[in-house]
C-alpha cells in the first residue's frame, strides 16, 4: 500500500514540477508582465529548507548501509529496502515524464470514486438542509409561536375579561351580587 | 374615665380640628387658604399626638368599643402623615381643576377620622358608623369636579355600590347578633370559645361581614367599581382612596375574618371555608388586575386594575395570618409600601397637565426622558417598585407577603401570584419604554411640577428607595405590633 | 479563611464610579469610562492575584476572604461575599469587560453619554455583587439588579426593532427568576418554622432540602433550573437571546454574552450543586443531553444566520452549551473545566464582538450572503480577528480548547453520547466562524456593497494595544492551564 502511494507521489511531484515550470504558458500577456523572481526573503528560508530536507534524507543512511541491520518482517536489509524505494520513485516519475513533457495531454479524472461529490452533498447539503429546519420549522415555527401565542393569550384574556366591565352600575351590581349568591351557595352546599 | 379621655386625645384633636376647620371655612368661604392651614396644623397636631402615644400601653377604651394600642396609634399618625403629603402635594392641581374650595379640606379630616375610627373599632356597630362616615366623605370627594361627569359618574356608583354592600354588611351584624347576643369583638370572640349553637347562623353572618369588605378593598369579584370610580374622581383623591381607604380596609378585614377562634375544634372548618373564600377572591383579584391592567391606556384605570392586583397580593397576606395565628406583619410591611407608592405615583400624576376629559394617557408619558429627565427618574422609581423590582420596597413588601402564605401552605396561590407578577411587569414596563425609548408623540401633554408637588413626590420616592434597601428598623418596628382580640 | 474588609471595595468602587460618571462633562465621558475601568481592572487583578495565580489548590484555599455584614437581621439576611478561585474568575472578568465594552465607541457616547456609563459602572457593582455573594437572598437581588440596567441600555441605545427585543428578554427572564424566587421564599418559609431560624447561606439551605419528602425536592430544584436554564441560556429556552443580541447596541452586546451567560453558570456551580446534591443525579441524564443539544442546535442555527450579530449570538449558545455540558458532570473537576471554558467563552466573545463592532463601525449591519472583501484595506484589524476567530473555533494553543477539552474529557465517563453529540459541535462552530470571517473579510471588494463599509478603519493606537493584551491572554491561558486547575 505504501509503495503504490510512493510511487504516485513520485508521478504527482513530477507531474507538478514538469507543468508549472516546463511546457507551454497559459498566462496572458498581462500576466506574464507581472511575472518576477521571488524576493529574498522568501528565497533565502526556502534555500535552508531545501538544504535540510537534503540533509535529513541522509541522516540515517550512512549508519544503516554500514552496520546492515537485518529488518522486520521481509528478511531484507536495509540497504536492499532503500533501493527499492528509490526505485519505486524513479518508476513513477518515469511515467510521468513519458506523459507531461511537452504539451498538456488529458487531464487525471477529478473525482473518480466520487468521494467529494458524496461528501459534500451529504455532509455539505445535509448539515444545510437540518440547520434550515431547524430554523424555519423549530425556531421560528415552534418557538417563535409559543412566544406569539403566549403574548397574544394573555392580550386576548385581558380584552376579554374587560368586556365584563361594562359601565353600568346595575349591571356591576348584578354581578356582585350574583357572585355573592355564588359565594354563599359554595359555602353552604359545600361544606358540613 | 380621665384616663380614657387622655388615651383618646388624638382622636378628639382631630375631631376637634374637623369643626374648627368648618367653622373657619364658614367664616371666611371666600378663600380657602384658612382652611388648608387649619387641615393642616389640624393633621400635624394629631400625627404627634399619635406618635407620643406610641409608646403607652395598649387597652380597650369606651366599654370594649375601642382600641388603644401600637397599631391605632401608629395607623392614625401614618395616615395624618399621608394626609399631610396629599394637601402639600396637590394644592395645585385642585387650583388647576377650579375646585380648590374650603370643604374638601374638610372632607379630608373627616375621611381620615373615619378611617381611623374604623381601625380602632372593637364593636360592629362602630365599624359601621366609622365606615359610612369614611364612606360618605368619600363619595362626596370622589364627585368633587362637579361639572365633569366622570366625576359625577364615580360619586354615584361608589354611592349606590358602597350603599348595597353597607346593607350586606348590616345583615351581616344582625345574624351575627342573633347568634352571639353581642355586637362587641371581644365577646363575640369569647362566645365562639364556648358555645355550642347557632353556628350556622354566625357563620352566615360572618360570611356577609367579609364580604361587605371584600367590596371596600376591591377585592374581584366585587371589584368593578374601583376602575370607574378611580378613574373619575379628581387625582389627589384617587391617592387618598387608594392610600388610606385601602389600609383602613384591609386592617378592619383582618380584624372581621379573625373573630372567632380558628384553633378551636369547632370552628376549623369555619376557618377553612373563610381561607377558601379568601383564596378564591385573591386569585380572581390577580388574575382580573393584572390581564386587564395590561390592555389599559388610561394611566389612572391602569393604576385601578393595579391597585386591585395588590388587593389580591394583600390577600395572600391575609391568608398567611392564619398561621402562626394573627401575624400580621406582613401585611402591615405590604400596606404601608403600598400607601408610600401610592402616594408618589398619584401626586406625579397630578403634575401632568393632560386635559381633564381624556386624563392622563400612556401617550402622554412618551419622550419623558427628553422632556423632564428628573420626573421621568421618579417615575421609573414607583414603577420599578410596584413590580417588585430590587432595592425598592416593593420587593420586600412581595418578600413578606409570600413567605407568610407559603408558611401557611399556599403554594398553589403563591405560584399564580408570581405568573401574575409578570403579567404585570409587563404593565409596568411599557410606560418605562415609552418615556426613554421614544419620542414625544404629538398629543403628548406637558409636565409642569411645583415646587410642593415636587416635594412631595421626592419624598416618597426617597422612602421607596430607603426601604428597599435598609429596611430593617421598620420591619422591626411593625413585627412588633400585634392584633389584639 | 479571614474576615476582612476589603471585598466591599469590589462593590463600593464601581458605585463611586456611577456617582463620578453622572457629574463628569459630555464630552470627555468615553475617556473618564476607559480610565475608570482599567484602574478598577487593576486594582482587582492586584486585590485577586493571589487566590487567581496560587501555586497550588491548597494554597488558594487558604486565601480564600469571606465578609459578612449585618444587613438585615429581622430575616436573617447578611450581606455575605466570598472571594474565591470561581468568584475571583469571574469578578476580574467583570472589570475587564468593562474596559473593553466602554472601549467601543459609538452613538451612546453622543445621546446621554453620562447615563450611558452611570448605568455601565451599575451593571459592574450588580454583577459582582451576584458574583461574591453566598447568600441566596442577596444573589436573588444582586440577580434581579442586573436587569434594569440592561433593559434600559438596549431600549435607549438599541437597534429599530428593539422593543419587541426588549420586551422577550425581559419577560422570558423575569418567569425565571420568579420562579427561583418562589422557591428560596419556600425554603425560607420551611426554615422560619424550624427551631434554627432563616438563614438563606448555602449549607443550611442544603439541610433544609435534605428535610423535604419526596418530590418536593425535585419541584423546588425547578424554580432555580428555570431561572438559570432561561439566563445562560440552554436550548428550549433560549429564544430572547437572538434577537436582543442583534438589536442591542455593542457593549450591551457584549456584556450581555460575556457576564450575563456566567450569571447562570455561578448560579448553578454555587448554589444549585451543594443544596440539591441530592436531587441533581436523578436528572443527570437529562441535563447533559440538554447541553449536548444546545450545542448542535445553536450551531446549526448559525450556520444559517446571515448577519454577524446572529451567528455570533448563536455561537455564543452553542459555546454556553459546552460550559453547561461541564458544570452538568456534577464534580469539582467538571466545574473547574467549566470554569476555564466560560473564562475562554468570555474572553473571545467580547473580542469578536468588539472587533465586529470595529468593522462595521456604526453602519449598517453586514449581510454575510455576499462577501465583503475588507481583509485587504485592514490588515491588522482582520488579523487579530483571524485570532479570535481560531480562539473561538478552540484551535489548540487557545483557551477554549483547552476548555472544551476537558470538558469533554470529564463529560466522557459520565455519558458518551453527549460527549459525542458536543463533540459535533466543534465541527460545525470551525463552519460557521470560517464562513464568518471569510465572508467579512475575502471575496473582492467590487463584489460586496462599498458603501456599507467605506467608514470602517483598521485597528489603531489605544485599541489595538487592547486587542493585543486580550489575544495574548488568550493564547497564554490556552498554555499556561495550570492557573485553572490546581493541582495540590
Amino acid at each position: 500500500m505504501l509503495a503504490i502511494s510512493a510511487m504516485l507521489t513520485a508521478y504527482y511531484m513530477t507531474r507538478l514540477y514538469l507543468l508549472v515550470f516546463f511546457g507551454e504558458s497559459r498566462l496572458s500577456q498581462k500576466e506574464k508582465a507581472h511575472l518576477h523572481e521571488s524576493p529574498w526573503i522568501m528565497t533565502l528560508p526556502l534555500g535552508i529548507l531545501g538544504i535540510a530536507s537534503l540533509a535529513g534524507g541522509w541522516f540515517g543512511a550512512p549508519v544503516a548501509l554500514e552496520h546492515g541491520h537485518e529488518t522486520g518482517a521481509l528478511n531484507v536489509s536495509e540497504g536492499v529496502i532503500m533501493g527499492v524505494s528509490v526505485l519505486i520513485a524513479l518508476a513513477g516519475a518515469f511515467v510521468a515524464h513519458r506523459k507531461y513533457s511537452g504539451t498538456i495531454q488529458g487531464e487525471s479524472p477529478r473525482d473518480p470514486f466520487k468521494v467529494d461529490a458524496f461528501y459534500l452533498s451529504f455532509f455539505g447539503k445535509g448539515t444545510r438542509r437540518v440547520s434550515a429546519f431547524f430554523g424555519r420549522v423549530i425556531e421560528d415555527g415552534f418557538f417563535g409561536r409559543m412566544m406569539q401565542f403566549s403574548g397574544a393569550a394573555v392580550d386576548l384574556g385581558g380584552n376579554l375579561l374587560r368586556t365584563l366591565q361594562t359601565g353600568s352600575a346595575q349591571g356591576y351590581l348584578l354581578m356582585m351580587v350574583l357572585a355573592v349568591a355564588a359565594l354563599m351557595c359554595w359555602v353552604f352546599l359545600g361544606v358540613h | 374615665m380621665s384616663l380614657e379621655i387622655q388615651s383618646l386625645g388624638p382622636w378628639l384633636f382631630l375631631a376637634c380640628g374637623i369643626l374648627g376647620t368648618l367653622l373657619v371655612s364658614v367664616v371666611r368661604p371666600s378663600t380657602k387658604r384658612p382652611a388648608q392651614i387649619s387641615a393642616l396644623l389640624t393633621l400635624l397636631g394629631t400625627a404627634i399626638l399619635a406618635v407620643r402615644g406610641l409608646g403607652s400601653d395598649s387597652l380597650v377604651a369606651m366599654s370594649g368599643t375601642f382600641e388603644i394600642s401600637q397599631l391605632t396609634h401608629g395607623f392614625l399618625a401614618a395616615v395624618c402623615g399621608l394626609g399631610i403629603l396629599f394637601i402639600l402635594g396637590t394644592g395645585h392641581y385642585l387650583t388647576r381643576e377650579r375646585i380648590h374650595l374650603s370643604d374638601y379640606y374638610h372632607l379630608l379630616l373627616v375621611l381620615i377620622l373615619g378611617a381611623s375610627i374604623l381601625v380602632a373599632s372593637k364593636h360592629l356597630v362602630v365599624t359601621f358608623i366609622a365606615l359610612e362616615v369614611m364612606s360618605l366623605a368619600a363619595y362626596t370627594l370622589a364627585g368633587f369636579r362637579r361639572n365633569d361627569s366622570r366625576s359625577n359618574e364615580a360619586a354615584i356608583k361608589y354611592f349606590i355600590l358602597g350603599g348595597a354592600m353597607a346593607a350586606v354588611y348590616l345583615l351581616g351584624v344582625s345574624f351575627v347578633f342573633g347568634a352571639t347576643g353581642s355586637m362587641q369583638l371581644g365577646a363575640i370572640y369569647e362566645w365562639s370559645k364556648s358555645s355550642s349553637s347557632g353556628h350556622d347562623l354566625f357563620r352566615f353572618g360572618h360570611l356577609m361581614l367579609v364580604l361587605s369588605f371584600l367590596f371596600k378593598v376591591a377585592a374581584a369579584p366585587l371589584h368593578f367599581w374601583k376602575p370607574d370610580v378611580y378613574e373619575g374622581a379628581p387625582t389627589p383623591v384617587t391617592g387618598i382612596m387608594a392610600s388610606v381607604i385601602t389600609s383602613a380596609a384591609f386592617l378592619t378585614l383582618i380584624r372581621l375574618v379573625h373573630l372567632v377562634d380558628f384553633g378551636a375544634s369547632d370552628w376549623v372548618s369555619h376557618g377553612d371555608l373563610m381561607k377558601g373564600v379568601l383564596r378564591v377572591s385573591a386569585a380572581a383579584s390577580l388574575i382580573v388586575g393584572s390581564m386587564i391592567m395590561i390592555t389599559q391606556k388610561n394611566l389612572k384605570r391602569m393604576l385601578a386594575y393595579s391597585s386591585i392586583t395588590h388587593s389580591g397580593y394583600l390577600l395572600l397576606g391575609a391568608l398567611g395570618t392564619f398561621s402562626p395565628a394573627l401575624e400580621i406583619s406582613s401585611m402591615l410591611i405590604y400596606l404601608g409600601g403600598y400607601a408610600v407608592m401610592s402616594t408618589g405615583v398619584f401626586v406625579l400624576l397630578t403634575v401632568s397637565c393632560a386635559q381633564a376629559d381624556t386624563g392622563v394617557e400612556l401617550i402622554d408619558l412618551t419622550g419623558l426622558m427628553k422632556r423632564a429627565p428628573f420626573l421621568t427618574l421618579l417615575w421609573i422609581v414607583f414603577l420599578l417598585s410596584m413590580a417588585g423590582m430590587p432595592f425598592t420596597v416593593g420587593f420586600f413588601t412581595k418578600y413578606f407577603v409570600f413567605i407568610a402564605s407559603l408558611g401557611s401552605n399556599e403554594v398553589g396561590l403563591v405560584i399564580l401570584a408570581a405568573i401574575c407578577t409578570v403579567v404585570g411587569a409587563y404593565a409596568y414596563l411599557r410606560p418605562i419604554a415609552l418615556m426613554t425609548m421614544r419620542d414625544a408623540a404629538p398629543g403628548a401633554s406637558d409636565w409642569r411640577p411645583t415646587l410642593g408637588s415636587q416635594m412631595v413626590v421626592v419624598t416618597a420616592a426617597a422612602a421607596v428607595l430607603v426601604l428597599g434597601i435598609a429596611p430593617n428598623p421598620v420591619i422591626h418596628f411593625l413585627k412588633g405590633i400585634s392584633l389584639i382580640h | 479563611m479571614e474576615t476582612t474588609h476589603s471585598l466591599s471595595f469590589f462593590l463600593t468602587l464601581p458605585l463611586f464610579g456611577m456617582v463620578l460618571a453622572l457629574l463628569v462633562p459630555k464630552g470627555v465621558q468615553r475617556i473618564y469610562s476607559i480610565f475608570a475601568s482599567i484602574l478598577f481592572f487593576a486594582l482587582t487583578l492586584y486585590e485577586a492575584s493571589g487566590i487567581l495565580f496560587a501555586g497550588s489548590a491548597r494554597l488558594a484555599e487558604s486565601l480564600v476572604v469571606e465578609h459578612h455584614l449585618a444587613w438585615l437581621p429581622e430575616i436573617g439576611v447578611r450581606l455575605s461575599l466570598r472571594l474565591d478561585s470561581i468568584s475571583a474568575w469571574f469578578v476580574l472578568l467583570n472589570s475587564l469587560v468593562a474596559v473593553i465594552a466602554f472601549s467601543a465607541k459609538g452613538v451612546w457616547y453622543r445621546k446621554y453619554p453620562r447615563l450611558f456609563s452611570a448605568l455601565g459602572f451599575f451593571l459592574v457593582f450588580a454583577l459582582n455583587a451576584a458574583f461574591m455573594s453566598t447568600d441566596l437572598v442577596v444573589f436573588y437581588l444582586a440577580y434581579e439588579a442586573v436587569f434594569i440596567p440592561m433593559i434600559l441600555m438596549v431600549g435607549i441605545w438599541g437597534e429599530n426593532q428593539k422593543a419587541t427585543a426588549v420586551f422577550r428578554f425581559f419577560l422570558m427572564s423575569f418567569l425565571g427568576s420568579i420562579m427561583m424566587l418562589v422557591s428560596i421564599f419556600y425554603l425560607i418559609s420551611i426554615q422560619m418554622k424550624s427551631a434554627s431560624g432563616v438563614s438563606p447561606h448555602v449549607a443550611d439551605l442544603a439541610t433544609t432540602v435534605k428535610g423535604l419528602q419526596g418530590s418536593e425536592a425535585m419541584w423546588v430544584f425547578m424554580g432555580f433550573f428555570l431561572a438559570f436554564a432561561i439566563k445562560v441560556p440552554l436550548v428550549p429556552f433560549h429564544s430572547w437571546l437572538k434577537d436582543v443580541y442583534t438589536f442591542a447596541p455593542m457593549p450591551a452586546t457584549i456584556w450581555m454574552s460575556a457576564m450575563l451567560s456566567k450569571l447562570g453558570v455561578i448560579g448553578m456551580i454555587r448554589f444549585v450543586e451543594p443544596i440539591f446534591a441530592g436531587v441533581l443525579p436523578q436528572i443527570q441524564g437529562l441535563l447533559m443531553t440538554l447541553a449536548a443539544i444546545s450545542v448542535v442546535y445553536a450551531a446549526m442555527l448559525a450556520l444559517k444566520s446571515d448577519r454577524p450579530k446572529s451567528l455570533l449570538a448563536y455561537s455564543s449558545i452553542s459555546h454556553l452549551g459546552f460550559v453547561m455540558l461541564g458544570v452538568f458532570t456534577l464534580q469539582g473537576q467538571g466545574n473547574s473545566s467549566a470554569v476555564l471554558l466560560s473564562v475562554g467563552h468570555t474572553l473571545t466573545s467580547a473580542l469578536l464582538f468588539f472587533l465586529l463592532h470595529k468593522v462595521e463601525e456604526g453602519q449598517e449591519q453586514l449581510d454575510l450572503s455576499s462577501p465583503h472583501g475588507l481583509a485587504s484595506d485592514h490588515p491588522i484589524l482582520f488579523t487579530s480577528l483571524f485570532i479570535a476567530v481560531l480562539a473561538s473555533v478552540s484551535l489548540p494553543g487557545t483557551i477554549n480548547f483547552a476548555g472544551e477539552f476537558l470538558v469533554l474529557l470529564h463529560s466522557y465517563p459520565v455519558s458518551v453520547l453527549c460527549t459525542g453529540i458536543a463533540g459535533l459541535g466543534v465541527v460545525l462552530g470551525a463552519a460557521y466562524m470560517l464562513k464568518f470571517y471569510q465572508q467579512m473579510g475575502f471575496g473582492s471588494l467590487s463584489m460586496g456593497n462599498s458603501d456599507e463599509t467605506a467608514k470602517t478603519r483598521d485597528l489603531g493606537g489605544y485599541e489595538l494595544v487592547l486587542v493585543f493584551w486580550l489575544l495574548a491572554a488568550v493564547i497564554f491561558c490556552g498554555f499556561q492551564t495550570s492557573i485553572f486547575l490546581k493541582g495540590n
